[in-house]
């Protein structure tokens, strides 16, 4: 949330969360790669358990590295507008020391970089700012699914607490049970889209984090009341193990023939 | 101003946001006066400033301008800097910007020696946001912060500076104009950290408060209050009570960090044995 809304101004966000050590490298190419097409801050969100992970990475060849370097402007322009944007809502950046000058700050600027305070510039650079993102969610969402075609219960869960989850998954499925692991890798725009397509088929959808409720309240936006949302939270520094995810997937089995 | 500094101004943004009798404009003077002396190169040469009043000067200049965070400009001026060595950098900062929120950065920028000019407006307050206190207000002072009046002793930044690893070290005021543009083009011209103090008026929220009277008197309380170098060493501790020494404080010799680190790069790549 911190990562999300962590400062003033309304503004989009691209927030990465790594579930293992090779994939807080991965995520970290990825990261960087987002930031330069989009031209946007992004936030690579570890958490305790995977920043003290140590674990088997596997290094690509340089050559298997996709790479994207932001769009500059070409030369010669008789007037650089840092802020212009293109029709994909994102400016051309030249570098400094290139040849064309001009004004970065964190104030509300109009196109030239220079602060404004009209308000008509104002409100049209936050909504540029934040429709350059929202525009793009194709290439921007990440997410991953565990056997979720089928599933009645689906476990949403992010981070390292994604790990236990996906053993839960696999246990619950030996004893039957149609559970499925949905994890989002862009937690932040929040992958509502695939969260609502979820909802459509399952009945219960379980969110374990390992803090008193965060992410929930997106799902719980999205799911609406036709889909059971419950939380399993843990603040007392250890992980939430996967038997105690089994144990809230049955509930939720014995929930469902009781309603029945 | 005269037409051969204009060039170094984005005149289309003037009239600038400070108050009657600030002196920012002073300091942005003597800049572009020093600019034009140096005969600088506005396409490879970024300036950087922090938050504040001081920190709006970035804007007004025609060069790469960069205007950050509160305390985080010598933080951006670095990365620059460690980017693209060949490129000038000057940074514009505050006196509670640099010795406050940014005091950490100040301290590590100097201990590093990292080949950037730093120009710190002091004012002797917050004078933006309202008027709190600053590690520079001297003690006994008047501000929002501090009714009765404040307790804590204040900074000596350029000495701070000095300890800490700064090779070179100055402080001029915004009456001393003409000094204050020969300070920052040899603080410029010096490779390594260079620090220049200026002691500038807020005649709004630090005089106003303390009874300094109009922005003409502040400008005389610099006047009687500067002692230069050569005269502070007659001095005894006693005669030098509530003034301060301005003008070339020190100036020293020790490795520049980008230059260091591309030694070290040329070692890790094996091009060179050097240490």
């Amino acid at each position: 949330m911190q990562a999300r809304w962590g400062t003033h101004g309304d503004h989009p966000m691209i927030v990465l969360c790594p579930a293992s050590v090779q994939e807080s490298f991965t995520l970290t190419i990825q990261a960087f790669n987002l930031s330069e097409r989009f031209r946007t801050p992004v936030v690579l969100l570890s958490e305790e358990i995977i920043g003290h992970s140590r674990e088997r990475v596997v290094l690509p060849d340089l050559s298997e590295i996709k790479i994207i370097n932001r769009k500059k402007p070409p030369a010669g322009l008789d007037r650089y507008c840092p802020y212009q944007a293109d029709a994909d809502g994102v400016p051309p950046m030249a570098n400094f020391g290139e040849g064309y000058r001009y004004h970065v700050t964190g104030l509300i600027h109009d196109e030239s970089g220079g602060p404004t305070t009209d308000p008509k510039k104002a409100e049209s650079l936050i909504n540029r700012l934040n429709n350059k993102i929202m525009d793009h969610l194709d290439e921007i969402t990440m997410t991953e699914s565990l056997m979720t075609e089928d599933a009645e219960i689906i476990i949403f869960a992010y981070g390292a607490t994604a790990r236990s989850a996906k053993s839960a998954v696999k246990k619950a499925r030996e004893m039957g049970i149609k559970a499925g692991l949905f994890r989002p890798l862009t937690i932040w725009p929040f992958p509502a889209k695939e969260v609502a397509a979820l909802c459509a088929r399952a009945n219960a959808i379980i969110v374990p984090e390992l803090n008193l409720g965060q992410l929930i309240g997106e799902v719980e936006r999205v799911a609406g009341l036709d889909t059971r949302v419950t939380g399993i939270n843990r603040v007392s520094g250890e992980m939430i193990r996967p038997d105690e995810i089994l144990d809230a997937i049955k509930t939720e089995v014995k929930v469902k023939k009781h309603a029945k | 101003m005269q037409n051969s500094v204009e060039k170094y101004l984005r005149t289309e943004k003037l009239p600038h946001i400070w108050c009657a009798g600030c002196g920012n404009g002073i300091v942005l003077g003597a800049m572009v006066r020093a600019f034009e002396k140096m005969g600088c190169n506005q396409n490879n040469t970024v300036i950087v400033s922090g938050i504040g009043c001081s920190s709006r000067a970035a804007g007004y200049m025609d060069f790469n301008t960069l205007h950050t965070t509160h305390g985080r400009a010598l933080a951006f001026a670095t990365g620059i800097k460690m980017a693209k060595p060949g490129i000038d950098v000057f940074v514009i900062m505050g006196d509670g910007d640099a010795a406050s929120i940014g005091g950490n950065h100040l301290i590590h920028a100097a201990r590093r020696n990292i080949d950037l000019t730093a120009i710190i407006f002091n004012n002797q307050i917050y004078g933006m946001t309202g008027g709190q206190y600053s590690p520079l207000t001297p003690p006994g002072s008047i501000a929002t912060t501090a009714p009765y009046h404040t307790i804590e002793r204040n900074f000596d930044l350029p000495e701070l500076a000095r300890v800490a690893g700064a090779t070179y070290v100055a402080r001029g005021t915004t009456y001393h104009a003409a000094m204050l543009t020969n300070l920052i083009t040899a603080g410029a011209a010096h490779k390594g950290f260079s620090l220049i103090e200026v002691v500038t008026a807020c005649p709004v929220s630090f005089g106003r408060r303390n009874k300094m009277g109009s922005a003409y008197d502040m400008l005389m309380w610099q006047k009687e209050q500067a002692v230069s170098v050569k005269k502070a060493k007659s001095m005894t501790p006693e005669e030098m009570q509530g003034k301060f020494v301005i003008g070339e404080l020190y100036k020293g010799a020790a490795p520049e960090y980008t230059e260091v680190y591309d030694r070290l790069i040329e070692k890790a790549q094996g091009k060179s044995e050097e240490e």
